[in-house]
């Protein structure tokens, strides 16, 4: 009987099946409030604040608000607060590790939706060199850093409160995920203070280079991600885990092939059994394309819930040769 | 103390009081009478609040007369208050009377703090029946926003039999500023129904006023007024202007109180609030979508000509 | 000119020619000299003696390029229009018409090819090949190229980077495979599109799909398959019908899993499980793997470019326009390439332990060709590698001619005697 679920698993079309899950969270996480739900600030994916109808928040909203405090007060009871929203964050991101990013993200399936259309008019997409790569990689921790330093340096005097949220005058989300509802507030330039029209411009122009990036490269945004440096801190304990099997695998480079996000590791690393990257999206397209049984697969809790197989391999790619 | 018996207790209280002269407004505010006393509140959601240790504390002050920038404050009232706090519990409060008439009580919880005044008296053969009413939110962002939705509907209150309340603007939150253009609407209740032929007063800080009467539902709906023209560089978008709201009604009953007959009663009904410049006159949508536009294009042709260049170059190698 | 017509301008007979004669012998010694072949091997066998010992030729009125090295895409030339045939020569016959212009310590593998494009005139499975597209591959391969343009034929030089892991070898040889896909125009007039590509892609994959399973299906125990069948299968791929070839490995498949059912092996179960890599063993030099199976051990998987290294490693593709089908297809003709022309060698270390790991092999059989310098100098650290794990190596310096088949044979006995023992002893 496992035997029978686990061939279906391995043989599973994970096109489709990510596909309509990441349909579902994205209505979920756009239009769930309206239903009354409301599962906290603590989540561990752009659960946008600015969507009306959001059944939860993105932990970096409270995250920057609740740093807008003095050093002082930062190691006594203002602490506290940011100890516990962390706490609650950690417990909903140790569940799914980074398979938040790859199919519970709202702004990740906008950039997933505007790639198909890229591939519908047979548009091939774009690379990074290995130079570009390795600079780039690291602004997603610079990003990190600056909206845990801005805000303080708000609570100390030292900017003004309207660079309130600095992160998210930035993010694509905020300018584009409330689209969805019909609102188009977000999309103003804000002349009240210098300070907030140069940060609202910011988000314009960076909103306005989104579009492009993500229209040419896969999951442009991700790269750059904050939310995805700080899942990365924390990742080394979730349950849900990418493992390598290096003895079997045959350096072929198909996981490396179609990695979203050209993740060198995946097919050159054949040490280490935790396989996992900082700009690692958790799609699982690397397993679905591994041609080796056993060479990559996705355990939960110590248990593998979907391992590359030859025949699974060759099923999906017979079905995607038809399709695509 | 049960509901019951505070009213009760409140009532008989005041046939000790000193009532406050007839055929005068009075209401509660908000605005510090000196700079010395502005300096240690600040501006908080939906109003001026004291930032304590614990949290925040709203401090209020009688007045007198029907134009805010007219309106004295009142040296001394020994007329009882209650506090209504946000999960329904009621005090019953009192001016400090040091200074003045004033009044400073601790916001502990998230919510609307409504603080009401009733006044009654019969001068004449008409029972003035003045109901002072101040509605005060406390915020702060740092508590979260998932108890926000079930807040924010107005008090309906039991204790007076006159009362005038601010309808939520649709899609309300506590992060709500009211706005040059914006439609407030209030209600006026009488004995807990709606009443119609109503007068309200809207009394702006720079001194326009507005009267309306109340309609079959008892609404009446202000388009708040621009009145806010600086020199673009010193536009402040958190400029802050008050408004007072003052609802008359004549009713002909007659009964007696405290022992005296009357024949007509005349209720007043007085509210504050404030209003601010409204998000249209700073943020721009053309200017926004210019902005995105030219992030567009230049990414657009920056990855152009990069491409066409690497596809047709090899990679400058330098060795320092 | 056809083949026959050569032939029979000498007037000799093209089954009386010293290549048909060879054939013959290799191919009678494969059939008959074991019982019980699997009927679907018919088809190779028929396959074999139409090529080689008939002469007749498989691909009239199509446009034929020759390819040396497992290193050229095949999915490149079939959207192209063309039709891929690999040119790699097992022939002592053309091994010795080599020797006259070759070096005399140089591999039997090149001196026969290029013993056999020389001479045109007689056998040539190829009819007429005018394009060969040869890899910048090892030091004799990459020399040959001129000599073979000198013969008269339009030579194509891929470069592959002698580096395999660093990310400008990679995008070198990206750059390499580009330039041949847009100069298969030139060659074949048929461009390259998404629709021809994806279709190729298709083909190939189809056939590598055939090989998968029966590669899997080695590793029964006791095996159901022997090794020399398994190499006739994959040297046919070199010039068989694509299509054709697939349909027979499916049947073939078939029947050997009704085999499994019906409890039929192919070997005996005492029978020590051999594991065969180096130097290729082409048709009709399988005198190697000939004689371990005649000796009574059974070859469950090999290593070689003529055999696993060309059909194992599939291609995954993203998504289907052709700049990125190129790339994948690039990349993954170069990463996995186990060949011994590369700097390191740890990528062939780590297969042929997992290979002997998943078969369980009992011990591995090393043949290097005299003058393969490549092959030469990796023996000894595979043969470290395999002895940690518990398989010994018997390394075998081999060549074309037929006169070390008595020092071959014993040294091929005592190895296997050796084998058993140690089964015997484990029990």
């Amino acid at each position: 009987m496992r035997n029978k679920i686990s061939n279906y698993l391995n043989n599973g079309d994970l096109k489709r099946f990510r596909f309509w899950l990441q349909l579902s969270l994205f209505i979920f996480f756009v239009y769930g409030g309206y239903i009354a739900i409301n599962i906290g600030d603590s989540l561990p994916t752009f659960s946008c604040t600015y969507v009306d109808g959001k059944p939860g928040t993105c932990f970096l909203v409270p995250l920057q608000h609740r740093m807008v405090t003095t050093p002082e007060k930062l190691f006594s009871y203002a602490g506290t607060a940011i100890l516990t929203g962390l706490f609650y964050f950690t417990l909903w991101f140790l569940v799914f590790n980074k398979a938040w990013c790859g199919y519970a993200c709202p702004l990740g399936a906008v950039q997933d939706w505007i790639t198909a259309l890229r591939k519908k008019i047979g548009m091939p997409y774009a690379t990074y060199s290995w130079g570009q790569f390795k600079l780039l990689k690291k602004i997603k921790y610079i990003l990190l850093l600056l909206l845990i330093f801005i805000p303080m340096g708000i609570g100390s005097g030292i900017f003004s409160h309207d660079m309130g949220v600095p992160f998210c005058m930035i993010c694509p989300a905020r300018t584009i995920l409330p689209i969805f509802s019909g609102d188009f507030s977000q999309l103003t330039i804000d002349f009240s203070s210098k300070t907030k029209m140069i940060m609202t411009s910011l988000g314009m122009l960076i909103t306005g280079i989104f579009l492009v990036g993500a229209f040419v490269k896969k999951r442009f945004f991700c790269f750059f991600c904050p939310m995805s440096a700080l899942h990365y801190l924390l990742s080394k304990p979730a349950f849900l885990k990418l493992k390598k099997d290096g003895s079997k695998c045959t350096k072929c480079g198909d996981c490396y092939s179609v990695c979203d996000m050209q993740i060198k590791e995946i097919a050159d690393n054949i040490t280490d059994r935790n396989i996992l990257q900082d700009d690692c999206i958790m799609c699982f397209k690397c397993v679905a394309a591994c041609p080796e049984d056993g060479a990559l697969e996705v355990d939960f809790m110590g248990q593998p819930i979907f391992e590359a197989t030859v025949q699974g391999y060759i099923k999906r790619m017979e079905k995607a040769n038809k399709n695509g | 103390m049960s509901m019951h018996r505070l009213i009760v207790t409140f009532l008989l209280g005041m046939l000790f009081v000193n009532n406050l002269p007839a055929s005068q407004i009075y209401w509660l505010s908000d605005i510090a009478p000196s700079k010395e006393q502005a300096k240690e509140m600040r501006s908080s959601h939906g109003g001026m609040v004291i930032q304590g240790k614990q949290g925040y504390s709203k401090k209020l002050w009688l007045r007198k007369g029907d134009s805010i920038v007219d309106s004295t404050y009142v040296k001394q009232s020994d007329v009882p208050l209650i506090l209504v706090a946000p999960n329904a519990s009621q005090t019953q409060v009192a001016f400090s009377n040091k200074e003045y008439a004033d009044i400073t009580y601790e916001m502990k919880n998230e919510g609307y703090y409504n603080l009401f005044m009733i006044d009654r008296q019969v001068v004449d053969g008409v029972l003035q029946e003045n109901v002072l009413k101040n509605e005060a939110l406390s915020h702060s962002c740092r508590n979260g926003h998932g108890h926000v939705k079930d807040m924010v509907p107005p008090l309906y209150f039991k204790g007076t039999s006159f009362d005038i309340i601010r309808e939520r603007l649709p899609r309300e939150s506590f992060h709500l500023r009211i706005g040059s253009g914006d439609i407030v609407s209030y209600k006026v209740l009488l004995n807990g129904k709606p009443v119609s032929g109503a007068t309200v007063t809207m009394s702006t800080q720079k001194g326009w006023t507005k009267t309306l009467k109340t309609d079959s539902e008892g609404r009446v709906a202000f388009e708040m007024i621009r009145d806010y023209y600086p020199p673009w560089h010193e536009f402040k978008k958190r400029h802050m202007e008050n408004f007072l709201i003052i609802a008359k009604y004549e009713s002909n009953e007659s009964g007696i109180y405290q022992g005296k007959h009357y024949n007509n009663i005349h209720y007043t009904a007085t509210t504050a609030g404030n209003y601010y410049p409204s998000a249209r006159e700073y943020k721009s949508y053309a200017y926004g979508l210019l902005i995105g536009l030219i992030g567009l294009t230049s990414s657009i042709f920056f990855i152009y000509f990069h491409r066409r260049r690497r596809a047709n170059q090899y990679q400058e190698k330098r060795l320092a | 000119m056809d083949n026959q017509l050569q032939a029979e301008k000498k007037n000799v007979p093209f089954n009386r020619t010293h290549q048909a004669i060879e054939a013959e012998r290799m191919l009678r010694r494969i059939k008959d000299g074991f019982q019980d072949n699997p009927v679907a091997m018919d088809y190779f066998y028929d396959l074999y003696e139409q090529v080689y010992c008939k002469g007749e030729s498989l691909h009239k009125d199509e446009k034929v390029i020759g390819t040396m090295c497992v290193q050229v895409p095949d999915e490149l030339i079939y959207a192209a229009g063309g039709i891929p045939v690999r040119l790699c020569n097992g022939f002592y016959t053309d091994d010795q018409v080599g020797a006259e212009f070759m070096p005399a310590k140089s591999c039997s593998l090149v001196k026969a090819t290029l013993g056999m494009l020389d001479k045109r005139s007689t056998l040539s499975f190829v009819d007429k090949v005018e394009n060969i597209i040869l890899p910048a591959t090892c030091d004799q391969k990459r020399k040959a190229g001129s000599m073979i343009s000198e013969m008269g034929y339009e030579v194509y030089n891929m470069e592959v980077p002698p580096v395999k892991e660093s990310e400008e070898a990679r995008l070198y040889w990206q750059r390499s495979v580009h330039n041949f896909a847009v100069s298969l125009k030139k060659i074949t007039g048929q461009k390259i599109t998404k629709a021809n590509l994806k279709e190729a892609l298709a083909k190939v994959a189809a056939a590598q799909k055939a090989y998968r399973t029966l590669h899997n299906l080695r590793k029964m125990a006791p095996s159901i398959f022997l090794g020399k069948d398994a190499f006739m299968v994959t040297n046919a791929y070199f010039f068989d019908k694509i299509e054709n070839w697939t349909e027979a490995v499916n049947k073939l498949n078939a029947e050997l899993e009704q085999r499994i059912t019906e409890k039929i092996t192919a070997a005996q179960r005492r029978a020590p499980r051999l594991l065969f890599t180096g130097s290729p063993a082409i048709f009709p030099n399988l005198k190697l793997p000939v004689l371990i199976e005649e000796s009574g051990g059974v070859i469950v998987a090999d290593e070689t470019c003529s055999s696993s290294r060309m059909l194992y490693d599939m291609v995954a593709v993203d998504e289907y326009n052709t700049e990125n089908m190129v790339a994948s297809i690039a990349d993954n003709y170069l990463k996995p390439c186990t060949c011994p022309i590369f700097t390191k060698n740890d990528d062939r270390k780590r297969k042929l332990i997992n290979m002997a790991r998943d078969f369980a092999v009992d011990g591995v059989v090393y043949q290097a060709f005299s003058g393969c310098q490549v092959y030469q100098m990796e023996h000894s650290s595979i043969a470290k590698a395999l002895k940690a794990e518990g398989a010994p190596m018997l390394f075998v310096e081999s060549d074309y001619s037929p006169d070390d088949m008595g020092q071959l044979s014993t040294r091929i006995e005592a190895f296997i005697e050796s084998l058993k023992a140690k089964r015997r002893r484990k029990r």
